[in-house]
């Protein structure tokens, strides 16, 4: 096993190239997941605060985001 | 592109994403485990020695930086064509994923050249490649932070994309062209094993998957803050 | 094209005018280029090798750091406004200002390159060759960098970000100058090299007029 492990004298090379690749996958997936559920949870107390036409301008705003023409804000001034 | 514009609408995307991902996650984290485990036990490379297992890293990554740098450039070419809602929040989404695995594969690249040349760096052709592929990715990236608002910072952003997508084969042509006349040696030569390619590809295909799955997430989380941002607004107007 | 050659001349014109900027790119040039020997020592043999690199990536840093010029006062008087309103398309626009930039840094600096390339002990059998490949390629370096500087228009201290946008997409233009030099210097060929950055030139040519215009379009709504 521990034979294995020092992978003929190189273990020095080897096992940091697996723990950089792996390291680097872990990380980026534990940052979104964390971001993603901090924002969803800001997002649901922006929707729970917000009366029932401002919650649909800003998903309309979210999906014309593409369009020429300011959205959302625009129109509500 | 029917099916393109069905897919533009966020809500849709957010469904849809919902039901996909969690079997995604599932398949990547599956095969990942498959593909590790078929690597770590897999017989050593004649000729290259234990090194050679650096390789089931090095490989995938190098595969990917370029496949998600050719999406990239693919969806901004969308973005900024057909103005598709989604395709800039994929591109964006994109970056960080491609420039993580673009400096996973020069790092794993480094500990692979120091056994097999002596030294961790060599301007070999495709680790060079590799290297300006990276500082694209970062000015991409920079773009992006940059401009404040998300519809201009996105098309600036499809911008660089594309200008770096059509200098990129011509780059690597340069540099290829640059390196044969000065003759270094490069990783990987001979044939690989065929007892090297099972192991090989099931972690190409894990790392794809990978690739999709966590994009899918940073969508949403892009989506999510935008809709956040639009609140915000909303309410600074009120 | 009236209109082009008149935005060239203005241009050009402007450049020239004392504190436009021209003349302290071109100081620029030579100082970097005096660094070197100081740097690496006053080795002859060694510079001779190093010569022709140092003068190209030097000319790019020149090409570079006078990007910003392009649009940037165009832009904050308001005139590039008028300009993307003339009769011109802004894709043509934006050819002009390029073609001007390269006639105030790039064209100089071809001219200047000989006389520096003599001190750095460059072979002056190669400098035909040098003067040639800076000629195709430093059109190269103006077209690209046209898109970075319209797209950091707009962006407050966008110098820097221009430059990291700007230099991975010289390289092609940097190896292929930097070869044709050193096959000339080694008594080969320099056709194949010449070629291939007469090919990129071209290639520059027929695509950065559309996205430079397409980037100063977004940052002129």
């Amino acid at each position: 096993m521990a034979e294995y492990f020092a992978m003929g004298g190189f273990a020095w090379f080897i096992w940091p190239a697996y723990v950089v690749t792996l390291g680097f996958m872990l990380g980026i997936t534990v940052s979104t997941l964390r971001g993603l559920k901090a924002d969803r949870r800001t997002l649901a107390e922006l929707e729970k605060g917000a009366p029932h036409r401002q919650r649909r301008q800003a998903a309309a705003g979210m999906t014309a985001a593409q369009a020429d023409a300011p959205q959302g804000v625009a129109r509500d001034a | 592109m029917a099916n393109l514009h069905w897919l533009a609408n966020p809500g849709r995307f957010l469904r849809i994403a919902a039901v996909v991902l969690p079997w995604l996650a599932a398949a990547t984290a599956v095969l990942l485990a498959v593909g590790l485990w078929l690597a770590l036990r897999a017989p050593q490379d004649a000729t290259q020695g234990a090194p050679a297992k650096i390789m089931y890293m090095h490989v995938p990554s190098a595969i990917l930086s370029m496949t998600i740098f050719g999406a990239m450039a693919f969806a901004s070419a969308i973005a900024l064509i057909w103005r598709h809602p989604l395709a800039d929040i994929a591109a964006k989404a994109s970056a960080a994923i491609g420039a993580g695995f673009t400096a996973s594969c020069l790092i794993t690249g480094s500990l692979w050249g120091r056994p097999s040349w002596g030294t961790f760096w060599v301007w070999d052709a495709r680790l060079t490649s590799e290297l300006i592929l990276f500082f694209i990715y970062l000015g991409y990236i920079a773009i992006w932070q940059a401009i404040e608002d998300p519809q201009r910072a996105s098309r600036a952003a499809a911008i660089v994309a594309l200008a770096g997508s059509v200098n990129l084969p011509i780059i690597h042509y340069s540099v290829v062209w640059w390196n044969t006349l000065h003759q270094p040696p490069g990783l990987m030569q001979g044939r690989t094993d065929p007892s090297m390619a099972v192991p090989l590809l099931t972690l190409m295909g894990a790392f794809f998957l990978f690739y999709v799955t966590l994009l899918l997430w940073r969508m949403e989380r892009e989506i999510v803050g935008r809709k956040i941002r639009q609140f915000r607004l909303l309410r600074a107007q009120a | 094209m009236n209109v082009f050659g008149a935005i060239v001349a203005r241009d050009t014109r402007l450049a020239l005018r004392q504190g436009g900027g021209s003349y302290w790119t071109l100081l620029f040039f030579v100082l970097t280029v005096t660094m070197f020997p100081l740097g690496v020592g006053p080795d002859l043999a060694l510079l001779s090798r190093i010569g022709a690199g140092v003068l190209w990536v030097t000319a790019l840093l020149a090409a570079m750091l006078s990007l910003d010029r392009m649009f940037q006062a165009d832009f904050e008087d308001g005139s590039l406004e008028l300009l993307s309103l003339a009769p011109l398309p802004l894709e043509l626009t934006v050819l002009a200002k390029a073609a001007a930039h390269w006639l105030t840094t790039g064209l100089p600096v071809t001219v200047l390159a000989p006389l520096l390339a003599l001190m750095l002990a460059v072979d002056p059998a190669a400098f035909p060759v040098l003067m040639l490949a800076m000629l195709i390629g430093t059109p190269i370096l103006s077209l690209i960098g046209s898109i970075g500087a319209a797209l950091t228009v707009g962006i407050r201290r966008g110098g820097v970000l221009l430059s990291l946008l700007v230099m991975p997409l010289y390289v092609p233009a940097l190896i292929f100058g930097v070869l044709a030099v050193q096959a000339a210097l080694d008594g080969l060929t320099p056709r194949p090299h010449l070629l291939l950055l007469g090919a990129d030139f071209l290639v520059a040519l027929a695509i950065t007029p559309w996205l430079a215009a397409a980037a100063l379009r977004l940052n002129l709504e």
